[in-house]
Order: C-alpha cells, then sequence, then structure tokens
C-alpha cells in the first residue's frame, strides 16, 4: 500500500500534470510540498535543484544540442541529400529512402529527434511532392526516420539515461544504440518501398547530374562528423562533453570556411536557441531531481513498482505491460519527460528481474522514439508536417504504418538483447 | 505534451528551433503567440547571459582538450567552472522560456476546455510557478547564507562557494519575475475581453 | 534547548554502500541504536551521497541545514566546509596506521572536532576510509614522471590539485558518482581510493590495471548529528547514540584495515588476484614522491595553520618512537 505521502505525491503531480502546468514546475512544486509535510528537511530542495544541474557528465547535453544545431544551420543536410541521391539512383522509392538514409546518417551527428527530422524535411518535402509523394507521408515518413536520432549515437536520451541510471556507462549506451537504431531506420523501407512501388511514386526520380564523387566531395565534410564523434570517444580522445565541443567547433569551421554559410549572427542565433532548449530540458532534470528526493526517502517508487509487480511476476508480462505504458505514455509526453517521470518506478523492476541496464535503456529510448511520431503530444511530426503545410490529423494513416514498422525493430530488440549488448561488450565498454 | 501549434507556415519558414522537444514552436513576437506569451520586457538580458554561458562551457571545454594534448599544464580544474555556467544557462534560458510559455507542457486536455475555463486554469498554474520558484528564491538565499556564513570554499579551485550560489536565488527571484508579468497579463486580458 | 518529538525515522548520509567498510559502519551504527534505543530512534542509511544527488562536498552542510540528520562522512569531502580537515590530506603527514590514529586521538583530534563543531554540527566519533592508494589504466608509475600527463580524478578539496599538479599529471574534481563512468570511458586515467575501494567496486572492470602503493594519506571518517536532533533527543539517547557512534567507529576501523596488517595481507593478494599489477615503492622511490610534494605540504600547512600541523606532527613522530 502507499502511504498518504507517496500519494500525495503521485497523484498531485498527475493533477497538476493535467492541468497543463509545466513539467517542471509539477515535479519542482509538488516534490517540495511533500518534502515540507513530511518533514524531509525542506533545505533539501534548492541543494537538489542546485547539484541536479551542476553535474559533469549533463555538459554533454547542452552542447550535443548546439553541435546539431550547428550542423543543421552550417547546411549539413542538403549536402547529404544531393550525395546519397547520387549513390542510391533511380529507382522506385528513390527520393523516400534518401530521405530515411540522410535522417539515419544526420542522426550520427545530433543527438535529437526533432533537430534531425526538421533538417530534412526542409531539403526533402518539396522535392518528394514533385516525385507524387502526398505531402502527409513525406512528413510521417520523416518524422519517423528522424527518431533514429536518439538511438543512433549520439543521443541525448541516452546523456539522459546515463545520469539517472550511471551503471549504464554513456560510451556502452551509445554503443548499443547503433545496431537497434540502424535497425529502426530500415525498418522504415517496409512501408516505403510497399507504397512507392503500388502507388508508383517517385518512380521518375531523376538520377542528379553531379556525379556521385563530386556530391561526395560536398558531402564528406558531414560524413566525418560522427567519426571525429565517435571515432574520439571510442580510442578515449576525449570524454563525451569534449567530443560534443570537438564537434561543434569542427561544424563552426566547416559552415564558416568550408560551406559559408555561417555568419556571426547565425551564430549567436545558435547559442541563444540551443541555450533556450537546454535549459528547458535541464530545469526539468533540476526539479525532477527535487521530485525523486521527496519520492525515494518515502519509499514512493518502491512501493508504487511493488504494485505493478504484483499484477504479474512473469518476465515477459511485465516487460511487455512496460512496453505498452511507455508507448501510451509517449503519445502525450517527450522522450526525456518520460525518463525522468518513469525511471524511478522502472529501475526496481529492472532489478528485480535481472534486466541488462544498458538493453533496458536501448528498449525505452526505442519506445520513445516512437513516442516521437505518435499523435497528439508528436515533437518530429508537428516539425514536420508544419514544413510541409498538413495537419497533423491527416497523418494519422500514414504514422500508423510507420509505428507497426518500428514496432518491428523493438520486438527483435527486446526478444534478442544481443542486437543491443553484442557491440558494446565487443568494444570493451 | 506540449503547447498549441502554430498554424503552418510553408515549406521556407524555419521552425522557431524545437530541437529537443519540438517545444517552443511559435516564433517570439510571432503572430500566433498569444498576448500573455509576449513579455513587455524583452528576454534579451536573459537570452544574452545564457548565449554567453554556452560559448564559454565550449571554450573552456575545448582549451582543456587543447591543453591536455598540447602541454603539460594541469587545466581541468576549471571543469567546476564549466559546470557552474551550466547552472547560470539553465535558469537563465529559463526565465525567457517562461516569459513566452516555451516550457515543455500538457496542454491537450484543458484545450478542450472553454475559454474562460481555459484562463481560469492558465491562471492557477502560473501561480503555482510563482510559488515554486518563490520558494526557491527563499530557499535558495539561505544556501547562498550558510555558503557565506561559514566561508564554504569550492571544492576544485578554492574560491568561496557563494559566488556560484548565489545565483541561484538571484536567478529564481528572476523567473518568479517573470511569472508575476505573465500573471499581470493573463489578468489584463482576461478583463479586456471581459471573461473570468 | 527543551526536548521535541523524535521523527520516526533519522536519515544517514554515507558516501559508500555496505559493501564498503564506510557503509558497513554506518549499518552497525544504526543497527546499535535501533537495538539500544529499543527502536525510539530509528536510522535509514542513504549510501551515495543520494541525499545532496550524489554531491558529497556539499553533505556537511545539508547536515547543519536539516536536509540531512546524520553522516559518516569523509574528512576529505568535509573540507570544503572545514578548510582544517585538509590537514589529513597533506601528502606523507603520516604513513602508518599507528601515525594515523595519533591523528584521530588527543590534542589533535579535540582541536578538529572543535572546529568541526564550529561548523554547526554535532561531531561524535572517529571511523577510517584508509591509506589511499594511485590506480591508473595507462602504465606502472614508479616516479613521479611516471604521472607525467595521466588525468586522475580527485575529490574535495584544492590541494589534490596542487598535489597532482605538483607530480606533473592533470587532476579533475568530480563526485564518486560520476568517476565511475568517467574511469569507465576512459575520460579519467587513473584515481586514489583505500584498496578495499578498489576491490569492492572492481576497479578492474574499468580499465585501472595499475596499482601503486603509495599511501601518500589516508582520510578518517567523522560520525556527526544535526544540531537540532541532537537537541531533541533525552540526555540518554544522546549518551547512548554517541556511544554506539564509538563502538561502530571501532568496528569500521577494524573493516577498513582488514588484509592490509603485517599480519594479514589479503587485501594484496586480492588486488593482485583481479589481474592488476602492484607496485610497492622502496623507500628511496618514495622519498621522490615526497620531495616532490613538500611546496605543496608547506603552502597548505599555511592554510590549515602551523600550530594545528605542528601539533599533528608531534603526535605523529610520538608515535613512532
Ligand atoms: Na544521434
Ligand atoms: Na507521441
Amino acid at each position: 500500500m502507499l502511504a498518504e505521502g507517496s500519494l500525495i505525491l503521485l497523484l498531485g503531480f498527475a493533477f497538476l500534470l493535467v492541468l497543463g502546468t509545466p513539467l517542471a514546475v509539477a515535479l519542482g512544486l509538488v516534490g517540495a510540498i511533500v518534502i515540507q509535510r513530511e518533514g524531509l528537511g525542506i533545505m533539501s530542495v534548492p541543494t537538489n535543484v542546485y547539484t541536479g544541474i551542476a553535474r559533469y557528465p549533463l555538459l554533454a547535453l547542452p552542447v550535443f544540442i548546439l553541435a546539431g544545431m550547428i550542423f543543421e544551420r552550417a547546411g549539413v543536410a542538403e549536402r547529404l541529400v544531393r550525395f546519397v541521391s547520387a549513390l542510391v539512383g533511380q529507382r522506385a522509392g528513390g527520393p523516400a529512402i534518401v530521405a530515411v538514409l540522410v535522417c539515419m546518417f544526420l542522426g550520427g551527428i545530433s543527438g535529437s529527434g526533432p533537430a534531425d527530422a526538421a533538417a530534412v524535411a526542409m531539403v526533402m518535402i518539396p522535392g518528394m511532392a514533385a516525385q507524387g509523394y502526398p505531402r502527409e507521408f513525406s512528413a510521417s515518413l520523416i518524422a519517423a526516420a528522424g527518431s533514429t536520432a536518439i538511438l543512433i549515437p549520439p543521443s541525448l536520451a541516452f546523456i539522459v539515461y546515463n545520469i539517472l541510471v550511471p551503471q549504464a556507462s554513456m560510451p556502452a549506451l551509445f554503443a548499443a544504440g547503433l545496431i537497434p537504431g540502424v535497425l529502426a531506420g530500415l525498418s522504415l523501407l517496409i512501408p516505403v518501398l510497399y507504397f512507392s512501388i503500388r502507388e508508383g511514386w517517385g518512380a521518375e526520380s531523376r538520377a542528379s547530374e553531379a556525379s556521385l564523387w563530386q556530391t561526395f566531395r560536398e558531402a564528406v565534410w558531414g560524413l566525418i562528423a560522427p567519426v571525429i564523434i565517435l571515432g574520439g570517444l571510442r580510442l578515449g580522445l576525449f570524454t563525451p562533453t569534449e567530443a560534443a565541443v570537438v564537434a561543434a567547433f569542427y561544424g563552426l569551421c566547416v559552415g564558416f570556411f568550408v560551406y559559408r554559410t555561417l555568419t556571426l549572427r547565425l551564430v549567436y542565433q545558435v547559442l541563444v536557441e540551443s541555450a533556450e532548449i537546454a535549459a528547458v530540458v535541464m530545469l526539468i532534470i533540476a526539479l525532477a531531481s527535487v521530485f525523486a528526493h521527496a519520492g525515494s526517502t518515502l519509499g514512493a517508487f518502491d512501493a508504487f513498482a511493488h504494485l505493478l509487480l504484483g499484477f504479474t511476476d512473469d518476465e515477459t508480462m511485465m516487460l511487455v505491460m512496460i512496453m505498452l505504458m511507455l508507448l501510451i505514455a509517449g503519445m502525450l509526453l517527450d522522450a526525456i519527460s518520460i525518463f525522468l517521470v518513469f525511471l524511478p518506478i522502472l529501475l526496481p523492476i529492472m532489478r528485480t528481474f535481472n534486466w541488462d541496464p544498458v538493453w533496458f535503456g536501448v528498449l525505452m529510448t526505442m519506445n520513445l522514439a516512437i513516442g516521437q511520431f505518435t499523435p497528439p503530444m508528436a515533437v518530429n511530426l508537428m516539425v514536420t508536417s508544419r514544413i510541409a503545410g498538413v495537419s497533423i490529423e491527416s497523418t494519422v494513416r500514414w504514422v500508423s504504418w510507420m509505428v507497426a514498422a518500428m514496432l518491428l525493430a523493438l520486438l527483435s530488440v527486446a526478444a534478442v538483447p544481443e542486437l543491443a549488448t553484442w557491440l558494446p561488450r565487443r568494444l570493451g565498454y | 505534451m506540449s503547447a498549441r501549434q502554430a498554424p503552418p507556415t510553408g515549406a521556407a519558414a524555419r521552425p522557431a528551433t524545437d530541437s529537443l522537444t519540438g517545444e517552443a514552436t511559435a516564433d517570439p513576437g510571432s503572430a500566433d503567440a498569444r498576448p500573455e506569451d509576449r513579455p513587455r520586457v524583452g528576454t534579451g538580458v536573459e537570452e544574452g547571459v545564457a548565449a554567453i554561458a554556452m560559448a564559454l562551457i565550449c571554450v573552456i571545454t575545448f582549451a582543456n582538450v587543447l591543453v591536455r594534448y598540447l602541454t603539460n599544464v594541469s587545466f581541468a580544474f576549471t571543469e567546476e567552472v564549466s559546470v557552474f555556467l551550466m547552472v547560470v544557462m539553465t535558469l537563465a534560458g529559463a526565465s525567457a522560456a517562461f516569459a513566452r510559455n516555451r516550457h515543455i507542457r500538457m496542454e491537450y486536455f484543458v484545450s478542450k476546455l472553454g475559454r474562460r475555463a481555459h484562463r481560469r486554469i492558465e491562471v492557477l498554474v502560473t501561480l503555482c510557478g510563482m510559488a515554486l520558484f518563490g520558494l526557491l528564491a527563499f530557499y535558495g538565499f539561505h544556501l547562498f547564507l550558510d555558503d557565506w556564513q561559514y566561508a564554504t570554499t569550492s571544492p576544485g579551485i578554492g574560491v568561496p562557494q557563494w559566488i556560484y550560489t548565489v545565483w541561484l536565488p538571484l536567478l529564481c527571484a528572476l523567473i518568479t519575475l517573470r511569472l508575476g508579468g505573465r500573471l499581470l497579463r493573463l489578468l489584463r486580458g482576461a478583463s479586456e475581453r471581459g471573461g473570468a | 534547548a527543551a526536548e521535541t518529538a523524535y521523527k520516526p525515522e533519522y536519515k544517514l548520509s554515507t558516501v559508500l554502500g555496505p559493501a564498503f567498510p564506510w557503509g558497513k559502519g554506518g549499518e552497525i551504527w544504526a543497527e546499535l541504536v535501533r537495538e539500544r534505543s529499543k527502536g525510539r530512534i530509528n536510522i535509514k542509511m542513504y549510501p551515495g551521497a543520494s541525499l545532496v544527488g550524489g554531491d558529497q562536498t556539499r553533505e556537511l552542510a545539508a547536515v547543519r541545514q536539516g536536509a540531512i540528520d546524520l553522516a559518516i562522512g569523509s574528512t576529505i569531502n568535509w573540507s570544503p566546509q572545514v578548510k582544517e580537515l585538509n590537514l589529513y590530506a597533506l601528502p606523507f603527514l603520516t604513513q602508518d596506521h599507528a601515525g594515523l590514529d595519533a591523528l584521530t586521538s588527543g590534542e589533535v583530534a579535540k582541536d578538529i572536532f572543535a572546529l568541526v563543531e564550529k561548523a554547526g554540527v554535532v561531531p561524535l566519533a572517529w571511523g577510517e576510509n584508509g591509506f589511499r592508494e594511485l590506480s591508473n589504466s595507462k602504465r606502472e608509475i614508479r616516479r613521479p614522471d611516471d604521472m607525467k600527463g595521466l588525468k586522475f580524478r580527485v575529490v574535495g578539496s584544492p590541494i589534490f590539485n596542487d598535489t597532482f599538479s605538483a607530480l606533473g599529471a592533470n587532476p579533475t574534481q568530480m563526485s564518486w558518482a560520476d568517476a565511475q563512468p568517467a574511469l569507465a570511458s576512459g575520460a579519467v586515467d587513473g584515481q586514489e581510493n583505500p584498496l578495499h575501494i578498489y576491490t569492492a567496486a572492481k576497479l578492474n572492470t574499468v580499465g585501472q590495471k595499475y596499482v601503486t602503493l603509495w599511501g601518500y594519506l589516508a582520510d578518517p571518517l567523522i560520525f556527526v548529528v544535526n544540531k537540532q536532533v541532537w537537541e531533541s533527543w533525552s540526555p540518554e539517547d544522546r549518551a547512548l547514540v554517541r556511544q554506539a557512534a564509538i563502538d561502530a567507529g571501532r568496528q569500521e576501523i577494524a573493516l577498513a584495515r582488514k588484509g592490509l596488517t603485517a599480519s594479514d595481507d589479503a587485501m594484496y593478494k586480492e588486488v593482485t588476484a583481479l589481474g592488476a599489477t602492484l607496485t610497492r615503492l622502496t623507500p628511496a622511490e618514495k622519498e621522490a614522491f615526497v620531495r616532490a610534494t613538500r611546496p605543496v605540504y608547506d603552502k597548505w600547512a599555511q592554510t590549515i595553520g602551523p600550530d594545528l600541523v605542528r601539533k599533528a606532527e608531534a603526535a605523529v613522530a610520538a608515535r613512532r618512537k
């Protein structure tokens, strides 16, 4: 049974959330009220807010947001699209295949789904429309493909997961996300090919006039970025934060000197925007630590986990239940928020069944990736449908195909944990 | 969870950010922002502080890499400053985001309500935010006072710890003021329209 | 002060859990208090400094402010609040258990407890984390030169920056929670901690292949209680909690020294069994480290207070005779 303090904590939070209170405020206010009421020491509130943010591993988060944005503004996406188009050549579904592959490539630079989806949508949707692709389809596809950015390293979702579950190290998580991320991206090719062939979309895609070599030479600056980030991490040259900073400076150099797309004014704008986005996320992290402090000292999370374990002690059933819960939550909340709200409850369950924390993190992130394009709260889809000039409602028909495809990838990683755990083990993390 | 969706602006328009969350999609001051989402006192200062903090974090970290590979000098203790800058960036950026209603929230359910009910709830929600940040400013001040009175020093560089902690109450007070401004705009808007 | 109502549960903060002597000591203390008070005083332990979000350097302040009721803290982690605790971080001030005992008893201990009391908490007893040995993932360390360019995780006080910089290494501050992933990812090359932390945390699995026994310093632990909580207890209960802390401290110190004595060297064997290269310095080799860090010692002796340092040196010397 849940004690009174725990009930106030969980129900109060749910109530404030439904009222539309900003998530950060709901977490912090309920946490502070319970801490005061239960005599847990009110000074733990400002202390936890400060220490919740002032943590070295968390530095990677704002800087990866910045790096991703710099690459976006530098115009890497366009050049990648030209190169991959030349690579894929003229075939049924050509442009849609290009969109998926470029989203995956960019995912290797950017850590966030909406950034990835926005960059590709702006470059590709007009052209895809000219090739016969309905705008609704393109918006759904790119929203889904963009979500692989939180699986393919670097990933903001994994950075936050690592903060909450330190025994899953960041390099191990980054390595573990690669194969599932690629699988998730490739799974989208099933609906792409099915509809492209049936409807004849994209059949007339002209091969680009530029040669493969020319487009490669332009795109190579972007193609190197993931190598710098992941290679530097792999060789132990950089910490994840340093890798992000090196990527940001590299992106600045490419934008200023190679593509000549960046100006000082643009850079300042990028700094402001990335700082504000990071601030919104990190404020939630800070105030979630107040909530977590109240919940864990009261034993609320353990009690709630116990409650869930009361429903079933079957491992598979529990996993299915959790995945369903996360898919539903993914319709209403964004990925980072779901981690912060659900992980305290899920961790005791993870320990009960002795699940590998890296594998579990990847599974959760795959669920949250799907959540990025399931309405009503679908961060990627909001961006792509805005760019496509269509309503979110009109995409639902296509989105359900993308969800089904990506669920296949999710199921295979759930059934074969090796898909996630093999690479980090192989790399010795 | 998120905010209202701005009307489609066509493929040419760059969505205002949303890198991570897709949040905050409305451009500041753009036609679709509600009046209470447009602060009278611009958020330029907070934005500037957050941007400079971000830039400094990058410069310090990059310098760390360079110094490590090019020299034998020890420079890693500066990470203490980066971590502090992250606190400043978060609170300053959050302040600007509060002024413009760009924080992550679940508006799905309240958006189904009528305008008057919606506005009343909005007032309540803003008061909740003021209560939280008022409390943080108050107890954050005590945290600062403790570091000041007991002459606590920072573990990395050994400077007085209060020069870091003093920003917590200051910036939380600023956020409280920002939310207060929003509350006034909400109430004023309501009386002008004869609502709530 | 008037006694007030007892809380149903008191929160005890430690940095390490029961797998380590430190956390075990916390468990023993809680158990003894519960037993002897017949359940009047219930203590729940929170390892990982989780009550302050893992930031162990804020622990003492949180006890003072009432966010934590009781704590067992390392002198290193609390030195930001009590600068004299840096005494125990003076490189090579003492190099054996007898010398360490001299620093946690008699005049020196009395002075230190008075300073901790002045910092707003009630000190009760001593424990021990232990002599801190060096480990790293890159190479065997025999001379200060071997440390050149290596990045070491340290915590708590700028004295460690000075010490490691003096040896040519690149020190960086982080909490224990952040240190383990940093070691795993190669973000830092090495760390310094007692050997029982090396074995219990299995630091060999995060690439820490080389261990050098240099015993450059040892950090005692201090058992403390929040002042208001202390005053809320009856005089009998205060005496009982203090005695329980002293008893738990004794047991904890025995655990911390297990396998590290002349008659029992099991801990060294355990480290070797984990596949680490264990390096013992000859007196001459050790002297090179002492010499290299001497300027740091002299500089920090001024910060700590020359009188206290002289007293400590005398106490250590007296034991040696
Ligand atoms: Na990514
Ligand atoms: Na969703």
